[in-house]
Order: C-alpha cells, then structure tokens, then sequence
C-alpha cells in the first residue's frame, strides 16, 4: 500500500520543465575557459571556465528553486569584452529576447509577455531560441586596466571582498529576464505595440493616482521619473512588505483639517533631541530669511514671530545643518524638518552643536513639497510606522529623475531595507533568495512554489483561493466542511476541499505549546489565553510572548505553570489584525 | 545586430586595435541600451498571437565604478543616460558635497 501511494504520488507530479543554460564561448574562452584555478568560497571548479559555469547554474538555481517552470526556458550565455576602464566598466548585460500578446494560454488579453513567462504560461516551446540572453564582460578578468585589474569573485558565499560578485550580479540580471521589466519607450513613453507589458501594469502614481495602463503615453514617461510616488500595485507584494521591510525609525506625521493623517519617511539629525517615542507635535511653519533660497535657514529669519512655538521647515542646503536648526531654535521653534534639495535618498543630518536641544529631522525632496504646501496644518516628528520603501502601503519602485534622465522603472526603490535583490544599486543582502521579487514574480504570472516568507491576508487569500459566487467572508464556509474559511486561512487549508480541513489545535509539551498554522498570513495574531474554571479565559500569564514560526509551526516557548493552583486549562485565540 | 559587433577572442589577436574594439564595445553597450521600440515590427502568428523581436534593445546591464575611497560600487541600469551618469560619479559627488550641510 505504501509503494502504490509513492506511485501514485510520482504519476500526479506535473510535467515540470527547468530553466537551462547554453555557453556559446568557443573551446578555451569564456564559459570554457581551461585556466587552472584554485576552488574559492565554496566554487569546487577548478578550471576558470567551470567555475563560471557553476556560479551560471548557481544563479540560475536560485530561481529555479522557486519558480515552477512549465514551458521550457534556455539561458544563452557568452563572455565578450565589454565597455571598461580603470576606474568604471560593464559587468554584465541580460535582457529577453521577445515579447508576445494573445498566446493560447496567456491569462489576460493585449498584455505582452516576456519569452520565459510565455512558454510557462502555454506550457509549451514557441520561441525555438533562447528566451534570455546574458553576456557577462570577458575584460574584467583579461585586462589588468578594467577597473583595476580586480577581477569577478566567483565563489558562492556573497563575500566578494573587493571584487565583483558575479553571483549577485546574474541572479538580479536573471530576474530581469524573467519578466521584472517594463517596456516602454525611453523617448516617447509608448508600449510595446499600444499594449502594456505585464510588468508595467501593475505600475501606479500616487502623485496622480493613476495607473501606468490608463495614461497617455507622455502622462508615462514624465510618471517614469516621478520618485517617491512610483508603486508596485501587487497586493501579495504588498502584504509581503509589511513582513521583511522594517519600519522607518524617523517620520512625519501629516494632519490635514479634516483630520486625515499621512505619514512620510524621515531620519533623524545626529544632534539635538533625538526622538524615540514620545514625538513633538505642532503647527507648522516655513522658516523665511529673505535672501536666495528664502528657507535655507543660513541667516536669522525675517519672520521669526511666525515660527515661535511651531515646527519648522527649512531647505537643505549651503549651510551646515545644525546651524539651521539652532537659528530656527533661537526663533521659537520646538522641531524642525529639514528638507532635502536632491532627489538622491534622504541621509541622517550631522553636525555637534550641542545648543541645540529641539528635535530636527530630514524629509525627501518630493515629501517636502507636500509638507511646504500644508503650512499652518499639524504636525508630528517621531517615530513611525512607515515601512521603508512604501508608500500608501505599497512598495515603491526606482524612479529615478535628476542623475537618471534616462528612467529605470524595472527596480524596487534603493530605499527598501533590508536591501532587496531588485533594487538598483549592489548592496549587503540578508536573504539568500529574491525576497519581494518571488511575490512580484507570481503576480506577473509565474507559479512560485513555497514563498519562505507570509505575503497574505485574509481579503487577499479569499480573493484568491475561494472562486467568484462562492461564499468568501470570514465566518462563511465555502466547501462545507465544518470549518470556517478564517480557520481554513490560518491553518492553511483548502477552503474549496471538504477534505482538506481540520480544527485548529493547541498542543501541548515539555517543551511549550505549538499550533500547526499557515507560514503565509501576515494579519494573525496568536494569543495563549487560561482558565481556572472553563469560564471565563484571560491572557495566560507564564506563558511568554515569544513566538517562533518554523515550517508552519508556530512555536511558543518558555511556559511555566503557576504550582500553587493545579488546575489550569488552555485555549487558543486567533485575531485577525486591524 | 549582437553578432555585428561582437568581438571574439581570435579576431583580438587579429590586431584589431584598441581605439576600434573600444568603438565597438561602447556600440555594443549603446545597443543593448537601446529603449527605442521604433522598428521593432510584429509578428502575427497562425494562432492569433503577436510577437515583437526586441533584436537586442531593452538590456539591463550592470556596471560598475571605483569611488574615490577605492569602494567598488555597482549599479543595474536600462539607458545610456543612466550609464554615463554612475560613472561620472554625480550622484556619489552630490552626496559627499551635501553630508554636512
């Protein structure tokens, strides 16, 4: 019975194609380069050739262990001298080869594909061709005059020291590949054919809170440089976010009259009172000193009655930091925003005046235009519950406008933190897989197995996983079987099988208590509540918060029971968060 | 248009000189940085489907540059512009200038 029900097990797999790669170099170059090297971060080649070759395959298992790829997709990859020089150089180039619409199989209907995303979609081969091509710069390790002669670090454990991680640098040129990459024209703001590319829908500006699908193609391309307000409208994406991107440690906090709230991203200065938890509210003012740049607070102020007991906007610019907040400081001031003249991200303002005892902090370029047209409304500096790179809930994308006039929309923000495989500037990563991008990729249309981190809630999941007609509320039962579709999400069952379906259970052992739940929700809180007497429960007391999520598991630990009174029951509680 | 400009190994012991495999590697990035989709014509297929050759254009390279300090420092860009910019080091001066004021 066993072996009959591995058989059957193997039979129901799905046909499962691989992504897979093809060296083009000729014998002795490139990918077949037959230089002996020495093995180096956990790379076992021994030959430069098979050692590029095994961070090629490294690369490409990093998606390939996520992405369930259903057509075939061939990676064509060369070496090749590329632009370079002492001090600056090509790394590498990778792109697809062809975009399709309207293919048996695609999802939605006048929305181009990418090569890869189109065979998974049609199951099937319609490209008879690479669907990606990658070349990587063959100078950097045959030219000791290409940016100094340091070479591509090939090992495999993201330490490259003073060298360039080819790792890191294919596995986010490979993400391009497979679709995180929008299409327009760089001159006109056109799609490709009049039609979106998938990517580029789920493009939206909050600025004018308009979509990238519903806008002329001029509307597109000045949106194509409008940082902060560029957001990737996934929902999964989203919910994702508020798991792995922390909270913004500074933030201004923005009530209009009608008692509506914006929160925007801050730093805090490295002098003065530096905020932690209480914050400063106030009105708020622009600072005024009637020379040039009238709000860079670099002479006393010429409205200085206005600016007593209000918080204060100044410009960034052409004096030192601390001197303007000390000025702001002598008029009155009880906080001061610093706002930045640059389009670049916002940094921690220095300075060592140590007069200075009110809080100030910096906003960006785009957030102090809002906040400079909202003088006279309430404000508040303190900390925030922004996450970084968000906006609105949603993660940003990179748009860059003064040093980029070219635009490169196919990049998360470079604000996120912890850094993000796609964002546009290498940085230290703690994750070892594409962390949003897998979110982003399956709402273009990938199936991706086994997302390593929670990107749901209850409204999204319902969304998803209970079809239209079908009774989707929290308390409703959409398959029947005793169990609510709330229980269903938070144990991670299928609310549309009546098979597939049980209780949620406390346990109990040794060791603490433990709940098989989903690892998948971001909106559920777990509470351990106790009873003397079955009747009336309370948050259980000895029982610590900590909480550990491990394959589903939800671990909590270090319990110690209260020896004076014997009797003591236990139930769970299982909130959906506001 | 990749095979036009492509260099290989054996035509560099040719002697093609410096300036001219220079020429042709900056080319080479121009065109992988082309985000023009003038002439890029569909293909209608028997079943309805239409498909455009990006023939090269819509590349995303990464590059890099030696700050000043001896950092290296890597970008992912999709435009000349883009390019040219990172390695002027703009950015990189505008932040050094702004850092204390």
């Amino acid at each position: 019975m066993k072996i009959f029900l591995i058989l059957l097990s193997l039979s129901l797999l799905p046909l499962s194609a691989q992504i897979t790669v093809t060296y083009t170099d000729p014998p002795g170059f490139g990918f077949n380069d037959s230089e002996p090297r020495t093995p180096v971060g956990g790379n076992t080649g021994t030959t430069l050739g098979e050692q590029r070759r095994i961070v090629m395959e490294a690369a490409i298992a990093v998606w390939d262990s996520f992405l369930v790829v259903n057509g075939p997709v061939e990676v064509s990859a060369e070496f090749a001298p590329q632009q370079c020089t002492p001090t600056s150089g090509v790394l590498a180039s990778a792109g697809t080869t062809n975009f399709s619409r309207n293919f048996p199989g695609a999802p939605r209907n006048n929305i181009v594909y990418p090569a890869s995303l189109m065979n998974h979609l049609s199951r099937s081969d319609r490209t008879f061709g690479p669907e990606i091509t990658v070349t990587v710069n063959s100078n950097l390790d045959s030219d000791p005059n290409c940016l100094g002669g340091r070479g591509y670090y090939y090992g495999l454990d993201n330490l490259p020291g003073n060298q360039s991680n080819l790792l890191g640098t294919l596995t986010h040129e490979l993400g391009h590949g497979l679709g995180f990459q929008a299409i327009i024209d760089t001159n006109s703001g056109a799609f490709l054919g009049g039609t979106p590319d998938v990517y580029s829908s789920f493009i939206r500006d909050l600025e004018t809170d308009t979509d990238w699908q519903d806008m002329t193609n001029a509307q597109r391309l000045t949106s194509s440089r409008n940082a902060p307000f560029l957001v990737w409208t996934g929902e999964n994406t989203a919910a994702a976010g508020t798991e792995l991107l922390s909270g913004a440690v500074a933030g201004v906090g923005l009530t209009n009259s009608a008692g509506e709230t914006t929160e925007f991203e801050a730093e805090f200065s490295m002098f003065g009172n530096q905020l932690i938890l209480q914050g400063v509210s106030g009105q708020l003012a622009i600072y005024d000193d009637g020379v040039g740049d009238t709000a860079d607070a670099c002479e006393d102020p010429i409205n200085a009655a206005e600016l007593d007991g209000m918080i204060v906007l100044v410009d960034r610019g052409s004096c030192n930091f601390d001197d303007k907040v000390f000025r702001a400081q002598q008029a009155g001031a009880i906080g001061v925003i610093i706002v930045n003249n640059v389009t670049t991200p916002i940094i921690q303002p220095g300075g060592d005046d140590i007069r200075v005892t009110i809080p100030s902090l910096m906003v960006s370029l785009a957030d102090g235009a809002i906040l400079r047209a909202a003088a006279g409304d309430t404000v508040r500096l303190g900390n925030s519950f922004v996450r970084s790179g968000t906006r609105e809930g949603l993660v940003r994308l990179f748009g860059p406008s003064a040093f980029q006039p070219g635009s490169s929309i196919s990049h998360f923000d470079q604000d996120l933190f912890p850094n993000s495989l796609m964002e546009p500037f290498s940085s230290f990563r703690t994750r070892d897989d594409p962390d949003l991008a897998l979110t982003l990729m399956r709402e273009i249309g990938w199936e991706v197995r086994d997302i390593p981190f929670p990107n749901l809630t209850f409204e999204l999941w319902a969304t998803q996983e209970i079809a239209a007609g079908l009774p989707a509320g929290p308390d409703d039962d959409a398959d029947n079987d005793g169990f609510s579709n709330f229980i269903e999400y938070a144990k991670g069952t299928d609310p549309t099988d009546p098979n597939d379906g049980e209780e949620l259970n406390l346990n109990m052992s040794n060791d603490g208590f433990s709940v098989s739940r989903t690892n998948q929700a971001t909106d559920l809180t777990f509470v351990i509540e106790d009873s003397d007497d079955l009747l009336s429960f309370d948050t259980a007391t000895g029982v610590t918060t900590d909480t550990e999520t491990i394959d589903g598991e939800l671990l909590i630990e270090d319990f110690s029971f209260d020896t004076t009174n014997p009797q003591r029951f236990f139930r769970l509680s299982v909130e959906q968060d506001d | 248009m990749r095979s036009i400009y492509k260099i290989t190994p054996a035509l560099a012991l040719l002697g093609v000189g410096l300036t001219s495999v220079l020429s042709q590697e900056e080319r080479q990035s121009e065109e992988d940085l082309n985000g023009s989709i003038v002439g890029l014509t569909p293909v209608i297929e028997p079943d309805g489907a239409v498909t455009y050759d990006l023939q090269g254009r819509f590349q995303s390279i990464s590059i890099a540059r030696i700050n000043p300090n001896g950092d290296i420092e890597e970008a992912c860009v999709s435009s000349d512009a883009e390019m040219q910019d990172f390695f002027s080091g703009a950015d990189f001066q505008n932040d050094q200038d702004g850092a204390e004021r």
